[in-house]
């Protein structure tokens, strides 16, 4: 494991080198953003793969990960389009773009704790249920 | 210390410090997410963000803050590496060299932050600044939280307490601190280059 955790930090060390290179390049702004994602967002993937060893890890954690990065990626998500298609200054008004993403926004994140607090119960609920099945296992083998 | 791997028993089938770490990164992806997605939404539709230029932010510098932070996150690996292969002295040593490097980081950060107050880049003086030292600001506190728990680490490293079997803790405290490093990955650019 040595060498791989050697050659990830030689790979983070040559990104980082690079995006930094390209930021003094004067490119147009979407692809110095384009670039500046797309080289961040590879050495974040090295780090949680070989360093936070994600790569060996099973369903649960992967799913736990990806759930949050998904809540934290609407927050971005819902209101940057609306961004887009609206004008800056017309911030405000009675059912404007902007206003729509943020009820939007809102909605999802209400239904959240039902949702967390969903999951929770269907947790506890399994695994009751397994240790009964279990012990009824256990019970009538003896 | 009783973080042995018996206690890797659970209806999971991950042992509970574990998971917890990671519930707990899961909701610190959320607290940076939260922060992060302001700042990206504020620059793109806010007409009074105003983005200091490159020379003002001090690049080089930060770009020298990278490397020392993906330097710590390797030597970090490193001790657990050599832990699970028993090399105790290996643990100590890469422990201490993280901590170096971690204070190295702080070092940086603490020219770094009266030097661009200087420039006028201070927490009231616009947008860029108030984002700018809020989440440099909440990111050097976990470096700080970090080297504490590596602090705690050293102090029963030294006392002998890790050995092949029994080193859970020091895997918990890599995870934390390589996820430290990887929201460094992300601010560098989206605050000096972008």
């Amino acid at each position: 494991m040595r060498n791989v955790y050697l050659a990830v930090f030689a790979a983070l060390a040559v990104l980082t080198a690079v995006t930094v290179g390209a930021s003094y390049m004067h490119l147009a702004r979407p692809q110095a953003i384009a670039v500046g994602v797309c080289i961040a967002a590879v050495k974040v993937s090295l780090i949680v793969f070989f360093f936070m060893h994600m790569k060996f890890e099973g369903r649960i954690i992967r799913w736990l990960m990806v759930a949050a990065l998904f809540f934290a990626l609407i927050l971005l998500f819902f209101i940057l389009p609306d961004l887009g298609w609206s004008c800056a200054v017309c911030f405000g008004g009675e059912g404007s773009p902007m206003i729509q993403g943020f009820t939007w926004g809102i909605a999802v994140l209400l239904s959240l704790p039902a949702l967390l607090f969903g999951a929770f119960a269907f947790f506890i609920i399994r695994s009751i249920r397994r240790k009964n099945e279990l012990t009824r296992d256990h019970s009538t083998a003896i | 210390m009783s973080d042995s791997h018996a206690m890797a028993d659970t209806n999971t089938g991950i042992p509970s410090g574990k998971l917890g770490m990671w519930v707990f990164l899961a909701s610190e992806v959320m607290l940076f997410g939260g922060f992060i997605s302001s700042y990206v939404i504020l620059r793109t539709g806010s007409t009074n963000f105003v983005v200091p230029g490159k020379e003002m932010l001090g690049v080089p510098l930060a770009m020298v803050n990278t490397f020392v932070l993906i330097t710590s996150s390797v030597t970090m690996v490193l001790a657990l590496d050599a832990i699970e292969k028993g090399n105790v002295k290996g643990l100590i040593r890469n422990l201490i060299f993280t901590l170096i490097l971690a204070a190295c980081f702080l070092g940086i950060k603490s020219y770094e932050y009266p030097h661009k107050w200087h420039e006028g880049i201070t927490i009231s003086s616009g947008l860029f600044g108030s984002f700018y030292y809020t989440l440099t600001g909440l990111h050097m506190l976990h470096v700080v939280g970090g080297m504490a728990y590596m602090g705690y680490l050293l102090r029963n490293a030294l006392a002998g307490r890790y050995t092949v079997q029994s080193h859970a803790r020091v895997e918990y405290a890599g995870l934390y601190w390589h996820f430290v490093d990887l929201v460094w990955v992300i601010l560098f650019p989206i605050f000096y280059l972008l």
